[in-house]
């Protein structure tokens, strides 16, 4: 029986090509731009390569200092006095490291300039952070306290600068000023928010030592507990001491406000601009995601559902012989369904690939440096399921339509 | 005596519409017995179709009874209508009805893929059946690379391929060539006789109607004795 629906909806598929090509692009289409956004979105939030610790982590980013009013306010990343003040002397955390967002360094290779993304860290960083060493070893606290030139490189810069050679124990000049490789860990895509960049130094090797003075900055921190259900004991902790804030001139500011994120409230944060409110608004977000994703899926449901409804005058006589000999409704209800599902399925894995070859193209274009997607199997099963809600959907009116069609209308039609 | 297979009492059938009553029969009485092999004719448009798709319960009357092997058939469930159709009832149209996609045995089937049968089973039987029609040697062309008797053949192959009591062939020739209506009348006076198959037929053509046992004339939705 089961068969034999598939053979006929193989058929039907047949019967009008343009209509099914029309169909299966649609389809097609809808869920490859669903599989990339998916595939992007848990990209970046998922706890992968170097961030594979990050559900043990939340951040502390974003800093606005207000005065009373309101009416004036420095807003940016946290400075170093910040982290001074408000986060390293945290209790709650199990380790608390820090690093710079990342800014364009000059190296000059046989005359060539290159501008990798420099990105300052602190020793603890690194015991955080899980990334893959090739050579080598990470910023220590020595090199942290003592200000040390010495610098880890991404695989990438390694064979740009020192070509085929390891790295290690090697010198080159940054910023123009000598810097010894003690480490080379493999390439982290750029969309990586907290393990991404090229070259990392000890925050305490630039020559300019007034960072230490600044409440805004440039740095990102990360609050570490063993167990990732202590996280909001540390977060309360935080947000309860920025009430002690004291600004280095009284009369400037008298607020400060700050938050410390997972790394889907961060992107939330980022999305909803909802930077320095207390709920982050990620519900909001993934229901927002969720019904955005709902109606685009609507359309090519609508299309389908209405191609199919123009179909049934098209298969009248099929529907009448199937009645006259004995065929009952929910008989030809499962028939319609297991056509439109088929189609959906086609559709699906179509779609599927697609979406895969644009993730490569994305890859392979540079676009996003370093990306590196893994298609995972919760992203395949969602899309799968969503291949079979986009099936049932689009396939449940028309085939009741076709399937309650009075015998003697059918055939008279025909 | 005979038991009457099919039985119908003052059946009435009126289509409306928001304007209009049209009475397509009007109180038939009618008695079919088991085996027994009869034409309904009539003039276009007197209520033949009608009353033979009511004969087949594809259609229900607003009046009157139906009864099919003794049974009154009257507020039965789709399901229970689709099963008594599938078991007692193979239809032949004027038209043939065949479904273009499927080949030949794979439409001769199609009766059986409402019963619990497995595939080899319903094969076995399509096979069976197309031989009975003298169309073995096309099993697997489709509808459309046959000539018109051809696959008229084909749809009384589905239709006896359930073995049903009752055929119901609505202008089986009507289509047909001369020759070719030839063929298809003389494979249903073969069943009758033959497996004592019951045949209701709708026709125009007076000499195909001669060459059944019984002939009935229908005249403005009436019967005319």
């Amino acid at each position: 029986m089961f068969k034999n629906y598939l053979v006929t909806a193989y058929k039907v598929l047949l019967r009008r090509k343009f209509f099914s090509f029309v169909n299966l692009f649609g389809i097609a289409i809808t869920l490859a731009v669903l599989t990339v956004i998916v595939t992007m979105l848990q990209n970046y939030v998922k706890p992968i390569g170097a961030e594979s610790r990050s559900p043990h982590f939340l951040a502390v980013r974003n800093v606005r200092l207000t005065n009373e009013e309101r009416t004036s306010s420095s807003t940016w990343n946290a400075g170093y006095r910040f982290l001074e003040r408000h986060v390293l002397n945290l209790e709650t955390p199990d380790m608390i490291g820090f690093y710079s967002s990342g800014s364009e360094g000059t190296v000059f290779i046989d005359g060539t300039k290159l501008s990798p993304t420099v990105v300052r860290t602190d020793a603890n960083f690194w015991k955080i952070l899980d990334y893959e060493f090739i050579s080598g070893r990470p910023i220590q606290a020595d090199d942290e306290t003592e200000g040390r030139t010495v610098a880890v490189l991404n695989e990438s810069m390694q064979s740009e600068i020192f070509g085929d050679q390891d790295a290690v124990g090697r010198r080159f000049t940054l910023n123009g000023r000598p810097f010894e490789v003690v480490g080379v860990v493999e390439d982290e895509p750029e969309m990586r928010m907290h393990s991404s960049g090229e070259i990392w130094v000890p925050h305490s090797s630039t020559a300019d030592q007034n960072y230490r003075n600044e409440w805004i900055g440039g740095f990102t921190a990360l609050l570490y507990a063993e167990d990732p259900n202590r996280l909001p004991i540390i977060r309360d902790e935080f947000v309860d001491g920025l009430a002690y804030f004291e600004y280095d001139d009284p009369e400037q500011y008298q607020r400060v406000e700050s938050t410390a994120d997972t790394k889907f409230e961060m992107l939330v944060r980022d999305f909803m601009n909802s930077r320095f409110e207390e709920d982050s608004k990620a519900g909001l977000f993934l229901l927002a995601m969720f019904g955005a994703m709902i109606a685009f899926m609507f359309l090519p449901t609508i299309n389908l559902i209405n191609l199919n409804i123009s179909r049934i005058l098209e298969r009248a006589s099929e529907i009448g012989v199937r009645k006259a000999f004995g065929a009952p409704t929910t008989a030809l209800v499962a028939q319609f369904l297991v056509e439109n599902l088929v189609l959906s399925l086609l559709g699906g894995v179509i779609g599927f690939f697609l979406g895969v070859a644009f993730l490569n193209l994305i890859e392979a274009s540079g676009l996003i440096a370093y990306a590196n997607f893994e298609i995972d199997l919760v992203v395949f099963g969602a899309a799968l399921f969503m291949m079979i809600i986009f099936g049932l959907i689009s396939g449940v009116y028309p085939a009741l339509k076709m399937a309650r069609m009075h015998p003697v209308a059918a055939l008279r039609r025909a | 005596m005979t038991q009457s297979i099919i039985e119908l009492n003052q059946v009435s059938k009126t289509y409306s519409t928001e304007r209009i009553e049209t009475v397509a029969l009007h109180g038939v009485d009618l008695e079919v017995q088991a085996g027994e092999m009869l034409s309904i004719m009539g003039p276009s448009g007197c209520g033949k179709s009608t009353l033979l798709n009511l004969i087949g319960l594809l259609d229900e009357p607003t009046e009157g009874d139906i009864a099919l092997f003794g049974e009154t058939i009257r507020n039965h469930s789709d399901k229970r209508m689709a099963s008594l159709r599938n078991d007692a009832i193979g239809f032949v149209f004027q038209s043939f009805h065949l479904i273009p996609d499927l080949r030949v045995v794979d439409n001769v089937e199609i009766p059986l893929l409402y019963r619990n049968l497995g595939g080899k089973e319903r094969r076995k039987l399509a096979l069976e059946a197309l031989e009975r029609v003298g169309l073995s040697s096309r099993v697997n062309h489709f509808p459309t690379q046959l000539s018109g008797g051809q696959q008229q053949r084909v749809a009384i192959a589905r239709a006896i391929v359930g073995r049903p009591k009752i055929i119901l062939a609505d202008e089986p020739t009507g289509n047909l060539d001369s020759h070719m209506g030839d063929e298809i009348m003389q494979i249903l006076t073969g069943l009758n006789a033959d497996i004592g198959t019951t045949v209701v037929m709708v026709t125009h053509d007076r000499e195909k109607a001669e060459r059944t046992g019984r002939i009935v004339r229908i005249f403005d939705g009436q019967l005319v004795h």
